[in-house]
């Protein structure tokens, strides 16, 4: 279930994108740099390998940040499936060791969805709530070189075009009796034979990509305008506070690693 | 606006198409000229010549003189170029580079720095001429190839170019999306900009083009003004190896019955996850068993779905497909039926022509091989990787594979989208020799002149469901101008 769930989201995470750009100030709802700084916060707090209880409830608020985010853009489902996820994953990791033999296996389950659920949550909802123009202008504020902003939004676009790429050809595979169950069958012949249609199919797309972006003036002389503007108010301030919260407890509860 | 004289071009990798020898191109501001012509002549190369894309991205030797707004073209890069001139591919899966449509309509503007407050009214009225304002946190992935190619145009018209250069803006279009783009191309016109346009269908642009040049292996060889292309008929275009100059009557079937032998299609339905109305209803259709079956439609008819049901894709689509009295489920459906998809570059696998036809067939002996080859005309490229070949090879390829099947129901998604009369012909004599060989044969396309060379009997999708069917009347490719 908690990986169904993480695949629906990171699908959906890429083909749905912010409202266009938030209304009349163009500003956006939380400045990106302050989405990516929580997805840092947040990594810190699930990633630490510290077993305390009150590294559990550090996580536990995590999540519900991650919930309270993706409540804000009105994906009250996705907010309540991953946290039920993490309800589940929680329950695992404090009881499967009372079940009998392998089955207490089973807490390493837990602490994988515990410690995933809250970072692929936080991260699809910084894909799914950012534009890539608001990315753009964000990063450029921060001064970062071209050679890493361009790069950055073509790995956006391609994300999409590699899903969709891939289900034609295994559309055409299944079609074709190629899979398990079919008259072709070697996984090395089938791995072969979903790569290379799709290399060539990204390559293709990629040349014509680049010439129509050419064309329409990426890569020139002239400074760019942002369309979005970015900038901090108080939503920002008070995210960046409240996930240094679990951040700060762990660290004062002694960093255990 | 655009002078060109005496152009030479040569590619320096030469599978990148036609090159020019001798090209003149002289258009004024508010002009719309057509350059057409058979595939490899050289229209593609000359609009890269007017973007820039000739020498800068596709390098080769490039000879004469050429400039565009006064600026030579062999000293301004694209990115350069691109505040004068703007240019929209005939691909509309490629031609968007960020996500959303609002991103994607400012994006040419933003980049060529132009005034923010000017780029933000521009975006929202062109949103409301394209009809996509109610798309513009749209994801342009959900959006249908007709729409996508609307953003296409609109993004390149927010930064007011003067010269517009348009390489076969229509080949993935249904007829709708087609006046659309005849209506945004008017309204560059009007706007006293220039427009060229290389295309194989012409008939959209009657009564808009003020001059139409015909290229063969990289020279304009005729010109025709506004009265001679309106005064020409098919039979004459057909001669230069052009596509009818003028619309083709809609096709109309006639209202009489399938005939003796049927195929019979029940309970086809599909609703999306989350969507209200169902995508596709077919509670039952009958086919004739014999001859070319051609489903139209415009984007978003259902057609795709249908398509993939057919073929048993769908593993959440029902429908039992009836042929010679034997019930078809999903499974059976997907073990006797061969997709020839668009894109035939999702359906070729393997490392030679060979390989491939014998992964269709793995028992079948090398002389039956052969013989498949030989009647695709593909012995000569037999040892070749498909991948290296021609786009119409590929296809040639992609059939042979469902010749060598024992799929007896074969289907074909837009096998004639950006083909010129010549290739659009041979692709209509396959269909046949398919159909000779008993089988099956199911066309989905959009383009009326396919139906009319091939079609015996025609099925029209609106909204997921069948306005009209029936066979129609094949006279042969009739000469008469609309």
């Amino acid at each position: 279930m908690s990986l169904a769930s993480v695949s629906a989201l990171s699908t959906t995470a890429v083909s749905t994108p912010a409202p266009w750009l938030n209304g009349r100030s163009g500003r956006a709802w939380l400045d990106p740099r302050t989405k990516a700084f929580a997805l840092i916060a947040i990594n810190v707090v699930t990633l630490s390998t510290n077993g305390s209880a009150t590294a559990w409830t550090a996580r536990s608020f995590a999540m519900g940040i991650v919930a309270v985010l993706w409540l804000s853009v009105g994906r009250v489902r996705t907010a309540l499936t991953t946290s039920l996820a993490f309800a589940v994953g929680l329950v695992l990791v404090q009881y499967a060791r009372l079940l009998p033999g392998q089955l207490a296996l089973i807490g390493g389950i837990g602490t994988l969805v515990v410690q995933f659920i809250p970072l692929v949550a936080m991260a699809s909802y910084l894909v799914y709530s950012t534009q890539v123009s608001e990315a753009v202008a964000a990063m450029e504020r921060m001064r970062l070189p071209r050679a890493v902003v361009i790069p950055f939004t073509v790995v956006l676009r391609f994300l999409p075009t590699i899903a969709q790429e891939h289900r034609s050809i295994s559309d055409a595979m299944r079609m074709r009796g190629i899979g398990f169950g079919g008259r072709v069958r070697s996984p090395l012949a089938m791995l072969e034979y979903r790569v290379v249609p799709l290399l060539v199919s990204l390559v293709r797309i990629g040349d014509e990509l680049t010439v129509s972006a050419l064309t329409r003036g990426l890569g020139g002389s002239r400074t760019r305008t942002h369309v979005s503007r970015t900038g901090f108010g108080w939503r920002d301030a008070l995210l960046a506070v409240a996930v240094l919260i679990p951040v700060v407890a762990l660290l004062g509860g002694g960093w255990r690693a | 606006m655009i002078e060109v004289r005496n152009v030479h071009f040569r590619y320096q990798h030469g599978e990148e198409g036609a090159g020019l020898s001798g090209v003149d191109l002289h258009a004024a501001a508010g002009e719309v000229i057509v350059v057409t012509g058979s595939s490899g002549c050289g229209k593609t190369t000359l609009t890269r010549l007017v973007n820039g894309l000739i020498p800068h991205f596709f390098e080769g030797d490039l000879s004469g003189e050429a400039s565009v707004a006064g600026r030579v073209v062999a000293d301004t890069p694209p990115a350069e170029a691109a505040d004068v001139v703007g240019s929209v591919f005939q691909n509309p899966r490629s031609q968007f580079f960020t996500v959303d449509v609002g991103s994607e309509l400012a994006f040419a503007a933003e980049n060529l720095g132009q005034d923010r407050d000017e780029i933000l009214a521009r975006v929202t009225e062109s949103a409301q001429q394209l009809g996509l304002d109610a798309f513009m946190d749209r994801s342009i992935f959900q959006l249908s190839g007709g729409q996508k190619q609307k953003v296409a145009c609109g993004s390149v018209w927010v930064s007011r170019p003067r010269v517009l250069v348009l390489d076969e803006p229509s080949s993935n279009l249904d007829a709708a999306t087609i006046a659309d783009l005849r209506g945004l191309i008017a309204g560059w016109k009007g706007a006293g900009c220039t427009v060229v346009v290389a295309e194989h269908r012409l008939h959209y642009l009657q009564g808009l083009a003020d001059r139409w040049l015909l290229m063969e292996n990289g020279q304009v060889t005729r010109e025709f003004s506004a009265a001679d292309m309106s005064a020409m008929d098919a039979a004459t275009a057909a001669s230069f190896g052009l596509r009818s100059p003028h619309p083709l009557p809609p096709p109309q079937p006639l209202a009489a019955p399938a005939g003796e032998d049927v195929v019979e299609l029940t309970g086809f339905v599909k609703t999306y996850p989350g969507a209200k109305a169902p995508a596709l209803d077919i509670a039952s259709l009958t086919l004739p068993r014999h001859g070319t079956v051609a489903i139209t439609g415009p984007n978003g008819a259902g057609k795709s779905t249908l398509t993939r049901a057919l073929v048993g894709l769908d593993k959440k689509a029902p429908g039992i497909l009836a042929i010679d009295g034997a019930r078809r489920d999903r499974k059976a459906r997907l073990a006797t039926s061969f997709l020839v998809m668009q894109d035939v570059n999702h359906q070729l696998f393997t490392e030679s022509v060979t390989e491939e036809i014998r992964l269709s067939a793995p028992d079948a002996d090398d002389a039956h091989l052969a013989t498949i080859l030989a009647g695709l005309d593909l012995t000569a490229v037999a040892e070749r990787h498909p991948m290296s070949l021609s786009g119409g090879q590929k296809q040639r390829v992609a059939i042979a594979a469902a010749v060598a099947s024992d799929a007896d129901v074969v289907i074909f998604d837009e096998p004639t989208s950006g083909l010129d009369l010549a290739h659009m012909a041979e692709v209509a004599a396959r269909l046949e020799e398919l159909v000779a060989a008993g089988r099956l044969v199911i066309v989905v396309t959009h383009d009326d002149e396919l139906v009319e060379a091939c079609a015996d009997y025609l099925v029209r999708l609106e909204g997921g469901r069948v306005v009209s069917a029936g066979p129609l009347l094949r006279e042969g490719a009739s000469g008469e101008a609309a």
